[in-house]
């Protein structure tokens, strides 16, 4: 358990230096917020004056990087700049969609690497092996927003199988088949040579010799043992999908966290651009964290110890 | 195992290492493939003066969103532009944009590796646990962050995806050299008196070569499909120029009435984004001491 | 308490209710008395017209606000919050008397307490306003007559007023709920008197109204007098134009806005749906020129540039004959439009040749005019319709013009703008009022580094300053109408905006859907006459 504690104490460290370097990179990106803000607005110059005083733009820097930073030690993340909420809830609102995509597109990611992965796994060098290697490597080739276009325009619109718009569970098929397909090319390959590594170990051998079945041996022994590399994958693309996948919620047009941060950091909205990064980190550093565990869990000659 | 006697095959079979280590690579017939696509891309972008039928910046020089026809093979855009032309030309663009952002990742992620790797202790200890930190951005995030600080433009793409891949070189190289540290030609070398930069530069640097060339090519797919998402994102390349994601980007709204705007540059990008893939995907089987594959 | 698998399982039971309530929303959708829009905001993040700016914002809060003044779309007032008006003859005060009976959503009475809080936190720094503080200009205070009876003075004439308050942003909004709520809360869930009553949000998915059952202070255009025939409004984002078009097709939104004009014109073709198109009052899409830097310090050069685009044919092109070329600095459907200026530098290459000769510009290698060694070069940085900037470079190119575009982010526009590293820049605004010429053309509006101002033509002149003020201290409305017409036939001699092309709105909406109507401005759409047949 003092591992656990040990390990997330050692997160907050981590998270002032990205939390202010974050801060001095907002500083140096030119623009004005509040310009920014108003956007094309023919706001007067009273407007904009009243603005910076209302956002606390008009103190020295220090200042208010210090004002900011005992704000967030009181776990005060402050309101978006436009929005005028706090960031917290706004993060929230979009944790959703976010959440909703990633598990999609790891579904459809590992559902595709899986099937290729041990179907290349059990007869290596053949041609199926070939072949299911080739269609990973699409998948990873494949433009994640001209796959999104040409999935929208032939099932959405020429089809018309599935709801471009709105929620649930019809609208959310397309972005994770396009997520997952870039999901699916590494996962395979990491499948793959984990169960040729697992099959030429000596109890597969012996498994073998006993006249077991190739795809029982694969899927009742070799796989249980070969599933690390793969875990540890999907946990890392976990991670990041979490943190919003910007092209695939752009092009099919999805809140989500990603969009959130590139409109934040376009805007300068630095309260909240602070905020999802603090976010993206400890939840990128939280998911390692579980991964590590979950190797005790999978393989139970690996301690929780050794995971660091 | 099978890896070493496939070694020992080769030893015999072959007179120079550079020879059996070609044939490997290019007696594969997804590399084989692979290289011929690629090189053919390059070409036509290169030649692409000569061998497109139209200027690709040429508005009017056919009606807007006119069907692929033996005239425009690949039809014309909203300007009355010859998708054609600008296919062609435009991997003059998005194949070299992508390798002047390896070349960048490959230099500041090689000098940072080998200098964490090397100098160890604390400095490396928080250096690596940096770049963990920084794995965790999609490196798409990271270049979007960097471009929105340098401004639009193809340099300034370049160089944001260039710094944004930086993370990943810099790992991977660090944890080869925190092998060959150890290594005793290293320690004889330090015994010699060598100082820490000519080891770095004259004992790692060529050691981990191959490592490089390898995540070089494996990461070059990548690079290309980044540098089109930021144009694709108009983040990126500025009118006329024909680089794939913008003319992608622009193609979107004409999707239901031309979807040859969209198809054609979309199919280039994913052919060499394939193309470079299947390269890197043999040289890294091939150059993998841990290779089972025999071929 | 003790936890039993029982509990466990109750409340298992009851967040899957709460997961199935969205999903309830979206089948009462198909209702035939719900309306389903789609709008191309990505989210909106404050429905509080005192704040707001943006139009896409305006959207939902037109439905649930009313004005003190109503206007349509044609520019016809009719009461509305107020039952009667009289400025006073030099324009600093305006006497409303107010109606009765008229209920906020969350049940107050609306009065002239509602009118003078109201515009009290407008001027109010706490509240931020961002739009509606600007508009109401010289405002003083709110003099309470009787409870249905109130004065507004002025520190400085204010012809315009009449105008004003029928802005989207002088909607009156409940002081009791902005007490209860604050100002940020309110935001999140404006209550006013409007046919609609806001009911919930979720952030970049949608927003749902609902038919106010109280409503019967509906203006005098309106066809319906009491409660709207639409129970319900999903108003709902979808940013991508495509997907949009997708989706109205596919039934899943009976209207929607800023469609590609390719798919309208195909839409309309279908018989199942018909455009909605109007044209945005304020300033036409536009470019200024930078008259402080070569080449466009010189007249001619200017005015060879116009005459050298032909902006019929390229917005046509553009656009799919759905968008007109613009005519001048202000829209046709802007109040004092000035039709004179559509006489203006036609399409005329030769002529535009001629000038460039004239001004000493010569053909040189490329195709591209020197002088003294300079090529006629000018840099037009484009934050927004790359389509349009590309197709004026090809046309400028055919007569010796280089024109270097560059798409911009908004904060790179902004250092250039402000740094005076341009020639050209394209500028549009809807409004419903010529005094919107006060931001581009004024002197006090130059951009210089680290105010950001609309003037990017960058003309100082005390002569054009001195119209422009005349204009907005105009006395009566003929004379303020005539003063304008002056300042727009100025704006045309001095060449320094080209026109390019009217700002539309073009949505389209399921022939099922009838009874829109645009708000005034042609930007944003009434629901409150709408009606779902079939």
């Amino acid at each position: 358990m003092s591992f656990i504690a040990r390990r997330i104490m050692s997160i907050i460290p981590v998270i002032l230096f990205t939390w202010s370097m974050v801060f001095i990179v907002l500083q140096v990106i030119p623009g004005d917020p509040v310009n920014l803000m108003l956007a094309g607005v023919p706001a007067s110059e009273e407007v904009r004056q009243r603005e910076r005083e209302r956002l606390g733009l008009d103190k020295p820097v220090v200042e208010r990087y210090f004002t900011f930073l005992g704000k967030a030690a009181t776990g005060d993340l402050g309101e978006g700049f436009r929005s005028r909420r706090p960031v917290t809830v706004m993060i929230q609102e979009q944790m959703w969609p976010t959440i909703e995509l990633a598990l999609g597109g790891l579904c459809f990611g590992v559902m595709f690497g899986f099937v290729l992965g041990v179907c290349a796994g059990i007869r290596p060098n053949s041609w199926v092996d070939s072949t299911c290697m080739v269609l990973a490597l699409v998948g990873v080739s494949l433009p994640s927003f001209w796959i999104g276009m040409i999935l929208i325009y032939v099932f959405g619109n020429l089809l018309m199988w599935v709801p471009i718009t709105g929620r649930g569970f019809g609208a959310l098929i397309l972005p994770s088949i396009t997520v997952g397909l870039f999901v699916a090319g590494g996962f395979a390959r990491l499948i793959r040579s984990s169960i040729i590594e697992a099959m030429n170990q000596d109890y597969i051998r012996t498994a073998r010799a006993k006249g077991l079945s190739r795809t029982r041996i694969v899927l009742k022994h070799a796989l249980r043992n070969a599933m690390i590399p793969p875990v540890t994958l999907l946990g890392i693309q976990f991670a990041v999908l979490i943190g919003g996948a910007v092209v695939t919620e752009n092009v099919f047009a999805r809140p989500g966290l990603g969009t959130m941060l590139v409109d934040a950091v376009l805007a300068k909205d630095m309260p909240l651009v602070q905020a999802l990064i603090v976010y993206k980190t400890a939840v990128y550093i939280l998911v390692n964290l579980v991964i590590d565990l979950a190797y005790g869990a999978i393989d139970p000659r690996i301690r929780v110890e050794q995971g660091s | 195992m099978s890896g070493s006697g496939t070694l020992a095959v080769a030893m015999t079979t072959s007179r120079s290492p550079t020879g059996r280590f070609m044939r490997r690579l290019f007696l594969h017939p997804g590399a084989m493939i692979g290289t011929i696509v690629f090189m053919t891309l390059v070409f036509a972008a290169i030649i692409a003066p000569f061998v497109a039928p139209y200027d690709w910046t040429e508005t009017d020089v056919g009606g807007r969103l006119q069907p692929p026809s033996l005239e425009f093979l690949m039809g014309t855009d909203l300007h009355g532009r010859d998708v054609f032309s600008r296919v062609i030309a435009g991997g003059r663009y998005s194949i070299s944009l992508g390798v002047a952002t390896i070349c960048l990742s490959l230099l500041v992620g090689s000098m940072i590796g080998i200098f964490l790797g090397f100098i160890g202790g604390k400095i490396d200890a928080w250096g690596a646990r940096l770049i963990d930190v920084m794995l965790g951005f999609p490196p798409i995030v990271l270049a979007i962050l960097i471009v929105s600080m340098l401004g639009v433009g193809l340099v300034n793409v370049v160089l944001a995806v260039g710094i944004a891949n930086v993370p990943r070189f810099a790992r991977v190289v660090r944890s080869a050299v925190l092998v060959l540290r150890e290594q005793l030609y290293i320690e004889a070398a330090r015994a010699l008196g060598a100082s820490d930069i000519r080891i770095m530069v004259r004992h790692l640097l060529p050691n981990v070569m191959p490592t490089l060339v390898v995540l070089g090519t494996l990461e070059l797919g990548n690079a290309i499909l980044s540098t089109a998402t930021l144009s694709f994102l108009s983040l990126g390349a500025q009118p006329p120029t024909p680089e794939w994601g913008a003319m992608l980007s622009s193609g979107r709204e004409f999707m239901r009435y031309a979807p040859w705007t969209m198809i054609f540059p979309g199919l280039a990008l994913f052919l060499t984004v394939m193309s470079v893939n299947l390269v890197g995907d043999r040289l890294s089987q091939v150059l993998d001491p841990k290779s089972k594959d025999s071929r | 308490m003790k936890t039993t698998r029982r509990t466990v399982l109750k409340s298992a039971a009851a967040s899957l209710a709460v997961l199935a309530a969205p999903n309830l929303a979206r089948s009462q959708a198909n209702a035939s008395n719900t309306l389903v829009w789609g709008d191309d905001s990505r989210s909106d993040v404050t429905f509080d017209p005192r704040v707001t700016q943006s139009r896409h914002e305006e959207q939902v809060i037109v439905q649930c606000f009313d004005q003190l003044i109503m206007s349509d779309e044609k520019s016809t007032l009719s009461p509305g919050l107020a039952t009667s008006w009289q400025l006073s003859p030099d324009s600093t005060s305006l006497h409303l008397k107010l109606r009765e009976g008229v209920k906020f959503h969350d049940g107050t009475a609306f009065n002239a307490e509602a009118v003078k809080f109201t515009l009290d936190t407008i001027v109010d720094p706490k509240t931020g306003s961002q739009g509606a503080v600007d508009m109401l200009g010289p405002y003083d205070k709110t003099e309470i007559i009787s409870a249905h009876e109130l004065k507004i003075h002025f520190k400085a004439p204010n012809a315009g007023i009449i105008d004003t308050l029928t802005e989207t942003e002088m909607s009156i909004v409940s002081p009791a709920a902005v007490g209860a709520k604050g100002n940020t809360g309110f935001a999140q869930a404006p209550v006013g008197t409007g046919p609609f009553r806001f009911v919930s949000q979720e952030a970049g998915r949608e927003v749902i109204l609902e038919r106010n059952p109280d409503y019967n202070w509906a203006p005098d255009w309106s066809t319906v007098k009491g409660p709207s025939n639409i129970q319900r409004i999903v108003h709902r984002y979808i940013p991508a134009a495509s997907t949009r078009v997708a989706a109205l097709e596919a039934g899943e939104l009976h209207a929607a806005d800023l469609l590609p004009a390719l798919d309208v014109n195909r839409l309309q073709q279908s018989g199942k749906f018909k455009g909605f198109i109007g044209v945005a009052a304020g300033l036409s899409n536009g470019a200024l020129f930078n008259i402080t830097r070569s080449p466009f310090s010189d007249i001619r050069v200017r005015q060879a540039f116009m005459h050298a685009i032909d902006r019929d044919r390229v917005v046509q092109n553009l656009y799919f004959g759905l968008i007109k070329a613009a005519k001048g600095p202000l829209a046709p459907s802007t109040p004092g439009y000035w039709a004179g200026a559509a006489a203006y530098y036609p399409f005329d290459r030769n002529k535009a040749n001629a000038l460039l000769e004239e001004a000493g510009w010569k053909m040189g290698p490329g195709g591209i005019r020197v002088k003294d060694g300079q090529p006629l070069s000018v840099f037009f940085p484009s934050l927004t319709n790359p389509d349009a900037a590309v197709a004026i470079q090809g046309e400028a190119k055919r007569v010796g013009f280089d024109v270097k575009v560059e798409i911009v982010l908004k904060q790179r526009q902004d250092e250039i703008l402000m740094n005076n590293q341009y020639e050209m820049a394209v500028l549009q605004w809807v409004s419903n009022s010529p005094g919107i010429l006060r931001v581009p053309f004024h002197s006090s509006n130059v951009p210089v580094p680290g105010k950001f101002k609309f003037n990017w033509a960058r003309v100082e002149d005390p002569a054009l300053d001195a119209m422009i003020d005349k204009a907005g201290a105009a006395r009566t409305p003929e004379e303020r109408i005539k003063l304008y017409a002056d300042l727009q036939k100025e704006i045309m001699d001095r060449a320094i905006y080209m026109p390019f092309q009217d700002q539309v709105q073009t949505a389209a909406a399921s022939t099922k859907l009838q009874g829109l109507r645009f708000a005034r401005g042609n930007w944003q759409v009434r629901f409150h006459e709408a009606r779902i047949v079939g």
